[in-house]
């Protein structure tokens, strides 16, 4: 093993690897900064441009561009309130009251903190522990995947709403958008109006752009106009708050179990960062003795999504080294990448690469460690932007939120989308009705649907599937024992609540 | 930065245009109906690329991907036939969906055919620890106990689907099919055990073939396969009919005679190529060429083929 | 699912001020969306309610009704505030109503913004709309309304266009003097 990391070792410290690394950090860092543009794009659009490169260069550079996109969401997601990716729309939640509150740059260091952690831990885990991971993640069939999608959505359903029962509805809401498009059992057109852009549904990132993004311009506008305010109502003045290391400390608990979640969520195929990012809010959350302190600024609530998504780049390679498999789109296009150079990912790759495929994790630490050089000026910069008037920084992001609409599928429909995304988004936060939770039902509940018909498939109708592994029946439980679990604490938060009015 | 990076491509492997006659205009939009940097993407431009330097042209490819190939076909038959259009299209999108359901463009009517450039290759595959060694085996067991063997498709009407249930009558037995949103899901689903087979294209399993984690036990495609040379082939198992899907250029209908034999030239010549075979191999891709006229041909054999099958499925449109 | 019904409406409707017409409005409008769904959209555009294929769309539907029905119920309950409205000085009025006119102009904007982008192009309609959206909040320098669009546009153009070699719309309408050449990347790599 030693003699193999040395090996690994020399193969990816190389300067030019190096390089590549930190070009990919920027870039990637930068885009994910930027409302509207986003990392998976960059990467699409940098692949073909990698076939000149050495093979560890050209995949350092995508690696660290991924990476770096994943983190630098949450740079806007808590300076402005617009997620600069999806996997930040989580971080926004409490990143952005932390910024109002004048603790904006606590927020972001503590963002990055999380990430640079959440990123080591499930890198480790890809070095030492691939091969087991991956035989526990083929281990989770539909009918697994199906009970653990429904567990998901009841911890993480109504997020970021003040009132659930609103949160409820904007989760149904979000139930019937994902309807939209083709059956994915029968492939009948639902709810399409044969619009043939909507056979594969309204695409995530269009809507996501609208909805998260150009909706939060229009309501700070609406809110307070745009003369010579800055965004957010933020202080005037630099920002000059700490982090504590006792709220490193404070967080560390809430972190690690992040980041195990986020590991956990990469390997598991279609489970992205963006589930893996509500996750990690939501347990953060229920496993604090205070939940109602989220959403109004807690500190957790910005460590706890940053770690998970960010531990999720990690382990969605153990898939694609293990089996072959990617489990997602920037996986999938960085598979590419691979098989450009000769070397085709797979059982095979560990058998006949291996020093190369451990070169390659020694990158993705390497990118880790290197993260907070590239990480801290862009958040210096972020910070002097949002000191930028309103009305000049606004129209900018208005226009880039179009771009990134645009250039992510080439695809003007997606711009039509995400304005009307943005319409909604607006109503709905004019109502106190969470686009959040719009957003993770989009997500699950769809996932949830195909794979309960799958395993219904599978089993021919038995519903004893979903209980009939020690997986399945083990998230079944869990499932149970959570809404009982929240039922309890409800009465209880509304019993002290109501106590509290009577005391008055 | 682009140009100076194809200067100095240009200069280190200096193209050698073989046209006679020159092709206007020399800038031509290559559609990709698919997604942007995967493998068939990877090959798709490969391929286009050699194609324009044997023709003195630029092609920039654009992806348009989307709705089982269907955007990118639409977007191409709106666009202009002056031959500054071309696009990649997939056999499926034009011979099967549009009896499924309505789609804006009329295949035979709105497009042309220049080339097909690429067939893809298929397989039907089991574990590794599969007790079923040969198609024999799987047959028999099938017949034993009709409807317990789950396949995992990846598609509803892909040809993947149509072929496991045309197989299926043809031998009079009955499995259960799983529909899953990607061949990567169904790979990891018969991996981990949740279904008994799937039908995929083999270039997405080369790896798991070598190392024995999956075996191929009947290739549904028309030729046996480099990786697996023992594998038998449909048609050497007595089925009349096999997976047949290409890939092929074409341009919006009304392109000129000269330009589209010009075109077709170029593809033909580009998918001989070593320099191409040689790096889509490394994909585990193998393009092939067949004349657009011969591919229009096929595709009519082809819808007629699976209109009944369509029909007695229940997935074919009302109208 | 987390907490119980009583706890998120007893919360909510009383902590501001049209709070309660709000939840009304909401209540109202998830009613109604969710019986047009049942009625209307789920048999014309997906299939007979109960096949496999409309679960998911009833499950939404059937919680719409439902949870906009007990959202309506708990709002009416609470009795309205009145009487103590929140005290505004003039200008923060003012301020506001300005608010509302931009965001409203802001929508406006964006939808013509993405029907531009398909029939003037890219360059053309971000100009247009940058220039108009700073104009809209209220920016009067010239020299700003002008300039601050060409910069902007011109890193989007180098970074996305040129240094990502992805194209950019160009418009049906067809600029000649803007048709841009090259686009995504073939150019880049050579067998």
């Amino acid at each position: 093993m030693f003699e193999l990391l040395a090996d690994a070792a020399s193969l990816a410290f190389t300067i030019e690897n190096v390089i590549g690394v930190l070009i990919g950090l920027m870039l990637g860092a930068t885009l994910g900064a930027i409302p509207g543009l986003n990392g998976t794009m960059a990467i699409a659009l940098i692949v073909p441009l990698t076939y000149f490169w050495q093979p560890l260069f050209s995949i350092a550079l995508l690696m660290g561009c991924w990476k770096g996109s994943i983190y630098g969401g949450s740079i806007t997601a808590i300076l402005l309130n617009t997620p600069g990716t999806p996997e930040a729309a989580a971080t926004a939640i409490d990143g952005f009251p932390l910024q109002q509150k004048g603790q904006g740059r606590k927020a972001l260091h503590m963002a990055l903190f999380a990430s640079v952690v959440g990123a080591i831990i499930s890198d480790v885990l890809l070095l030492g522990a691939s091969g087991p991971i991956s035989t526990l993640a083929l281990k989770f069939g539909p009918a697994e995947l199906a009970m653990l999608i429904l567990f998901s959505l009841v911890l993480v359903a109504g997020t970021g709403g003040e009132s659930h029962l609103k949160g409820l509805i904007s989760t149904m809401l979000g139930i019937l958008i994902a309807v939209v498009g083709l059956d994915p059992m029968t492939a009948q057109r639902r709810m399409t109006f044969d619009i043939l852009e909507l056979d594969g549904g309204f695409d995530l990132l269009a809507m996501l752009i609208g909805l998260l993004v150009l909706s939060e311009i229009i309501n700070q506008i609406w809110e307070g106009g745009a003369r010579d305010d800055y965004a957010g109502d933020a202080p005037k003045g630099l920002d000059r708050s700490r982090l504590t290391f006792a709220e490193i400390k404070d967080s560390a608990g809430v972190i690690f179990r992040s980041s195990m979640i986020g590991s956990f969520c990469g390997a598991l195929p279609g489970v992205g960062a963006i589930t893996a990012a509500f996750l990690g809010y939501d347990q953060a959350r229920m496993s604090s003795p205070t939940p109602e302190k989220f959403g109004k600024g807690e500190l957790r609530g910005v460590a706890a999504p940053e770690a998970a998504n960010n531990a999720v780049c990690g382990s969605a390679l153990i898939p694609l080294v293990t089996l072959g498999i990617p489990g997602s789109l920037s996986v999938a296009v960085i598979m590419g990448a691979f098989m450009v150079h000769g070397v085709s990912p797979g059982p095979m790759l560990m058998i006949e690469h291996r020093e190369l495929v451990y070169a390659l994790f020694l990158l993705l630490l390497l990118s880790d460690i290197l993260l907070p050089l590239v990480a801290l000026p862009l958040v210096a910069v972020g910070q002097r932007l949002v000191a930028i008037p309103k009305k000049y920084l606004f129209p900018v992001i208005v226009v880039l939120c179009g771009t990134g609409a645009y250039s992510t599928h080439q695809s003007l429909f997606d711009v039509k989308v995400m304005v009307g995304f943005a319409i909604l988004g607006f109503v709905m936060k004019r109502f106190q009705l969470s686009p959040a939770a719009l957003l993770i039902a989009f997500i699950l509940a769809p996932m949830a649907e195909i794979y309960i018909r799958q395993a219904l498939r599978i089993s021919r109708g038995e519903l004893s599937v979903f209980v009939a592994s020690p997986l399945a029946g083990g998230f079944a439980l869990a499932t149970v024992a959570l809404f009982g679990w929240s039922y309890y604490r409800g009465r209880r938060a509304s019993r002290q609540s109501a106590h509290a009015r009577s005391a008055e | 930065m682009t140009r100076l990076i194809s200067a100095l491509a240009a200069c280190i492997l200096a193209a050698t245009p073989v046209a006679a006659q020159d092709y206007t205009p020399d800038e031509v939009k290559l559609i990709v109906n698919f997604g942007a940097g995967g493998t068939t993407d990877t090959a798709a431009r490969i391929i286009a690329q050699n194609a324009a330097e044997r023709l003195g042209i630029e092609i920039a490819a654009m992806n348009k991907p989307g709705a089982g190939g269907t955007l990118g076909i639409a977007e191409l038959s709106k666009s202009k036939n002056d031959g500054s259009v071309i696009g990649t299209v997939n056999m499926p999108a034009i011979a099967i969906i549009p009896q499924m359901r309505s789609v804006p463009y009329n295949p035979k009517e709105d497009l042309v055919q220049i080339a097909a450039v690429m067939p893809y290759e298929y397989a039907i595959f089991v574990r590794g620890d599969s007790p079923w060694q040969t198609w024999e085996d799987l047959v028999a067991a099938a017949k034993d106990k009709p409807g317990s063997i789950t396949y995992g498709q990846v598609g509803t009407g892909t040809t993947n689907h149509l072929v496991m249930s045309r197989i299926a009558e043809d031998l009079g037995i009955d499995w259960t099919d799983v529909p899953f949103q990607s061949g990567v899901e169904a790979t990891s689903a018969l991996l981990g055990g949740h279904v008994d087979l799937i039908n995929n294209t083999i270039a997405s399993l080369v790896s798991s073939l070598e190392s024995g984690d999956v075996r191929a036990i009947l290739i549904t495609s028309e030729e046996r396969f480099s990786t697996t040379p023992d594998v038998p082939t449909m048609s050497e198992k007595g089925f009349a009919f096999s997976q047949i899907s290409w890939m092929s250029i074409a341009a919006p209908a009304g392109i000129a005679d000269d330009k589209r034999s010009l075109l077709e030239a170029a593809f033909r010549d580009a998918v001989a190529d070593p320099k191409v075979l040689e790096a889509t191999g490394k994909l585990d891709l193998h393009p092939r060429f067949m004349s657009g006229a011969d591919y229009e041909t096929l595709l009519g054999n082809m819808e007629t083929e699976w209109s009944p099958i369509l029909d007695e499925m229940g997935l074919k449109s009302g109208n | 699912m987390g907490d119980d019904q009583k706890n998120g409406s007893s919360r909510h409707p009383t902590d501001m001020s049209g709070g309660r017409d709000k939840d009304l409005a909401v209540a109202v409008a998830s009613l109604a969306f969710g019986f047009l769904v049942l009625a209307v959209l789920i048999p014309q555009s997906i299939g007979p309610i109960g096949s496999n294929t409309t679960i998911l769309a009833l499950i939404g539907a059937v919680g719409l009704v439902v949870f906009g029905a007990v959202l309506g119920l708990a709002a009416y309950r609470v009795r309205p505030v009145g009487g103590d409205s929140p005290k505004t000085d003039a200008s923060g009025d003012a301020v506001r109503k300005s608010g509302k006119v931009q965001a409203v102009g802001l929508v406006i904007g964006a939808v013509i913004y993405a029907w531009a982008l398909e029939w003037i192009g890219f360059l053309p309609a971000s100009y247009l709309t940058l220039a108009g959206l700073l104009l809209l909040m209220g920016v009067r320098s010239v020299l700003i309304v002008l300039v601050l669009p060409v910069v902007v546009l011109l890193a989007i153009y180098l970074g996305i266009d040129v240094g990502l070699g992805a194209s950019l719309p160009e418009g049906r309408l067809e600029w000649p003097f803007l048709t841009q050449s090259g686009a995504i990347g073939t150019e880049h790599f050579h067998v």
